[in-house]
């Protein structure tokens, strides 16, 4: 008879599922007495399994419960990214939902893992917020490159002018100078020729010449002009 | 006939009134006032008169001040003598000027002054006002004068200097 190695004892937990290790299970011989001890156990165990199944439907429906407050985060995330949260809606209502509404056993496993619900709820959250502030940082970052491409150019043609201006400026310091005191419009030619000099000379003569400065004579103030008829 | 007799004393009436004589005051006074209408007159001309010239000259005095530029820019050798007249027609404008406006104000007084032979101010604001014309009249002859006999001949220079530059640039090429 072959002892039965013992296997590491581990905690049970609500996951675990007693079942035969058929690697593990050796009987010491093949006799009825013993296959009849053995087939015993199987049948406790089986007993114990078909107490179970049934109720396995309420663990997920434990877990979909939460799901009608899905749709809400759902439907603020689809009109960024409609695809995604319905995908994920569809996987974790379509095998549960049906059997969770019409169990009625809610207090008979409360220690039962939630965990893929867990994740079924936790994730939309997650899959679906990610591409949201990613497209709002995306325009943000777009509209301001926009402003300081618009801002440089706006500075450039400023910057332009203003360069211009200050070019003007000093080219015409040295005429200004020159004419600051009859403050006449200088327009200088390149170069003097004699004609042209000669001929304002004469125009100069004859632009003299004819100012009438009658005006300006004794009679205008004379006891004639001021009292005779 | 009746109509006529009944007349007589208001023609006769009126006869005395025309014939009657004026005193010298009466006759004084209003001369001083048509010759002061006549000052007004003459001032509004005189303003009219001194803008118009002072922009003629003005104009000159622009154009001088471009050749003594485009001299210097040709390192004229008489530069100094073209600025100098420059300069000069420019004092004699500041003082044209001025005297214009003294002559103006003189001419405001006269015509503000009260008429009278004794105590009357009319007279010798008068004769203020003919002083100022005066010397009007002699700022203005200084700016022509130093338009024709200095700018001018200045400017004859610069262009005799011109054309030997030019002369002597030909004979180098």
């Amino acid at each position: 008879m072959n002892p039965i190695p013992e296997e590491p004892k581990t905690p049970l937990t609500g996951d675990t599922k007693p079942t035969l290790d058929p690697k593990t299970y050796v009987p010491e011989d093949s006799s009825p007495q013993t296959d009849s001890a053995a087939l015993d156990a199987i049948g406790a165990l089986e007993a114990e399994e078909d107490t179970i199944r049934p109720i396995q439907p309420t663990q997920s429906s434990q877990t979909v419960t939460p799901a009608p407050e899905q749709p809400v985060v759902v439907d603020v995330m689809t009109p960024f990214v409609p695809e995604q949260p319905t995908v994920v809606a569809e996987d974790v209502v379509t095998p549960e939902t049906p059997e969770s509404t019409t169990s009625d056993s809610e207090t008979v496993f409360p220690v039962l893992p939630i965990t893929p619900a867990g994740t079924l709820q936790d994730s939309p959250t997650q899959t679906n917020s990610n591409p949201f502030p990613e497209q709002k940082k995306s325009t943000k970052r777009l509209v301001i490159v926009l402003i300081a491409v618009v801002v440089l150019i706006g500075a450039a043609v400023a910057g332009y002018f203003m360069w211009q201006a200050a070019q003007s400026n000093s080219s015409n310091d040295g005429l200004q100078n020159n004419s600051s005191q009859s403050g006449a419009p200088v327009a200088p030619t390149p170069t003097d020729t004699e004609s042209n000099v000669n001929a304002s000379a004469t125009s100069l003569e004859q632009g003299v010449d004819s100012i009438d400065d009658s005006a300006y004579d004794d009679s205008t103030l004379s006891d004639e002009a001021l009292y005779d008829n | 006939m009746a109509f006529v007799i009944a007349l007589l004393p208001v023609s006769t009436y009126a006869q005395a009134v025309e014939n009657e004589p004026i005193t010298n005051e009466e006759a004084s006074n209003d001369a001083c006032n048509v010759a002061k209408q006549r000052i007004a007159t003459q001032a509004k001309k005189i303003t009219t008169l001194q803008t118009d010239h002072s922009a003629k000259y003005a104009t000159m005095k622009g154009r001088i001040d471009t050749f003594a530029i485009t001299a210097a820019t040709a390192k004229y050798t008489a530069i100094n003598e073209l600025t100098a007249t420059r300069d000069g027609l420019t004092t004699a404008l500041s003082v044209f000027n001025s005297q214009a406006k003294i002559y103006k104000t003189s001419l405001e007084t006269a015509q503000a002054a009260t008429c009278g032979e004794e105590d009357g101010q009319f007279t010798p604001a008068l004769e203020a006002a003919r002083a100022e014309l005066v010397s009007l009249r002699s700022t203005a002859t200084a700016v022509k004068t130093s338009i024709k006999q200095s700018v001018v001949p200045a400017l004859r220079d610069y262009a005799s200097w011109l054309k030997a530059t030019a002369d002597t640039n030909e004979e180098k090429l």
